[in-house]
């Protein structure tokens, strides 16, 4: 399948004045190849937050700024929050599970195929490989991933990927949004220029909220001259403390 | 290796992938080529080595729409990383030939400190591999894995592993970064010598081993990495390390990398650390292996 796909990296030239600033692969779609990284403050809290020592005030990245949890869940937001340095998994260098990823302040890369699209990304070597060829996810119930498993597709100019098979040991933030093993998210990348992606997720988990919500927010090309992927070994540089 | 519900495979990962998957090393890689392939030598380095070199010579593979040789898909190792040098079978461990095809002897060529050293680490210390860190080069891309998905751009080669991480490899004309970075899997730049990927790697950072028997560089190593397609489903893989500090000349391992033929064209991304049950007993017994600016205490 791999091997027999026909290159699909070729620029071509664009298809119309309107999408003229988007790259595009021989097949194509827009070429979401680069070096991305968002530029916010999501990684301390999703939402609307005061500064505080060490945290950044910041604009929300959720959709109308509430994050419609069960009141059980509301209070264990608030249990997590409180206790936050001993819970948040980033705390504890795990992985950070879906949307969460796309916000930590480091920067990921994208490659592209007709059959793949790979995110790697430079915090603790996680990478995703997005499956492009429709097939389903495995059971939810013979197994589970911290990053979910991810298969996408293509409306248009977007990316959609669809993301399930989660965990319930991930968050979103750290002040202690969380979701459950089933939680399920549907992200969607759309470039809007040679150098901007609009990155979108819906977040659906009926344990733990009333309502479907969305986030988000611009990620931005890395500019910088030589710009590449380094990296970030949280555990290793953890237990070298030790 | 697919972990089940509970998400992860963390004791699996560190306790059995260096010994288990010895046992599946090899299996993939039934060439379809009606050609006898050189893979089929592959169980003896050297062998395979010269196998490989002379095929590489009429070999014409096939090509990316920007003209290089086409390395991508998915590949495994068949080789394991007990022991880069010859070495006889033990309990959970296959016997192997010496990876090592120069010096023609098999043998690391050590530095005469440097081989007390090399018997010290296994003995004192846990392969780093097994507390869930990067591998370094060459160990993680050569003998490693049994799935790295091969990714090519026009600007960068991607190794993609679910249960190893990845490496990135700029194809692009710009120098290594500066010597104050330090990588567990190196900093690597790509070229094409005619139909060879050349991997140049530098800015390692000293404190991976090269197999599960302790033998180990600096972070002064620089690793040149050679792949070649010798048939449509064997790559030759070499790698020249070249350590002053450590060795008494640069030497050149050589394994294949078979093209794996089954029929899962999935990557899945296997936890490590999130689920490490083993450390703590690892660590009972042997220390952590401090790099080598401390272990020879420079």
């Amino acid at each position: 399948m791999l091997v027999a796909g026909a290159p699909a990296y070729a620029l071509v030239p664009p298809v119309s004045a309107q999408t003229s600033t988007v790259a595009r692969t021989s097949d194509g779609h827009p070429n979401l190849e680069g070096i991305w990284q968002a530029v916010n403050t999501a990684a301390w809290d999703v939402q609307d937050h005061s500064g505080k020592f060490g945290v950044p005030a910041g604009q929300g990245i959720v959709e109308g700024n509430e994050i419609p949890y069960q009141p059980w869940a509301l209070a264990q937001k608030k249990t997590n929050y409180e206790k936050r340095a001993s819970l948040d998994p980033e705390a504890k260098c795990q992985m950070p599970g879906v949307p969460r990823i796309t916000y930590l302040p480091y920067p990921f890369q994208i490659f592209q195929s007709g059959e793949y699209i790979a995110i790697v990304y430079e915090y603790i070597h996680i990478n995703r490989i997005i499956h492009l060829d429709g097939s389903a996810h495995p059971d939810p119930e013979l197994i589970e991933f911290w990053m979910g498993d991810s298969r996408g597709h293509w409306e248009g100019n977007t990316l959609v990927v669809d993301v399930t098979n989660f965990t319930d040991k991930t968050w979103f933030d750290r002040a202690g949004n969380f979701h459950s093993a089933n939680l399920h998210v549907i992200e969607r990348y759309t470039p809007t220029g040679p150098d901007h992606l609009q990155y979108e997720a819906t977040i659906e988990d009926p344990k733990v909220f009333t309502r479907p919500w969305k986030i988000s927010f611009p990620l931005y090309r890395r500019q910088d001259k030589n710009v590449q992927l380094l990296e970030y070994e949280c555990y290793a540089y953890a237990e070298e403390q030790q | 290796m697919r972990m089940q519900k509970s998400s992860s495979s963390g004791a699996f990962c560190v306790a059995l992938v260096s010994v288990m998957l010895l046992a599946g090393a090899g299996a993939f890689g039934q060439s379809v080529s009606p050609e006898k392939s050189c893979a089929e030598l592959r169980a003896d380095p050297d062998q395979f080595h010269k196998c490989a070199i002379a095929r590489a010579a009429t070999f014409s593979p096939r090509r990316t729409s920007d003209g290089h040789p086409d390395l991508r898909g998915f590949w495994g190792r068949t080789l394991n990383s007990y022991d880069l040098e010859d070495h006889p079978a033990s309990f959970m461990i296959r016997a192997q030939k010496s990876m090592v095809v120069d010096p023609a002897d098999g043998k690391i060529p050590y530095q005469a400190w440097a081989i007390p050293q090399r018997n010290k680490n296994a003995a004192t210390y846990v392969d780093p591999n097994s507390l869930c860190r990067l591998s370094g080069v060459p160990r993680t891309t050569g003998y490693m894995s049994d799935r790295i998905l091969l990714h090519q751009s026009p600007d960068y080669v991607a190794f993609l592993s679910g249960d190893h991480g990845y490496r990135i490899v700029s194809m692009k004309d710009v120098p290594h970064v500066g010597q104050d970075i330090r990588l567990w899997n190196g900093d690597a730049r790509g070229r094409w010598d005619g139909n060879t990927l050349v991997i140049d790697v530098a800015n390692q950072n000293g404190k991976t081993w090269f197999d599960i028997a302790g033998n180990f560089a600096s972070e002064s190593v620089h690793v040149t990495e050679r792949l070649t397609l010798i048939d449509a489903n064997t790559i030759h893989y070499q790698a020249t390390i070249d350590d002053p500090k450590v060795f008494t000349r640069p030497w050149t391992i050589a394994a294949a990398l078979v093209r794996n033929a089954s029929d899962d064209k999935e990557l899945w991304l296997e936890e490590c650390y999130e689920g490490e049950q083993s450390s703590k007993r690892l660590l009972s017994t042997h220390g952590r292996y401090p790099g080598y600016s401390i272990a020879v205490g420079r």
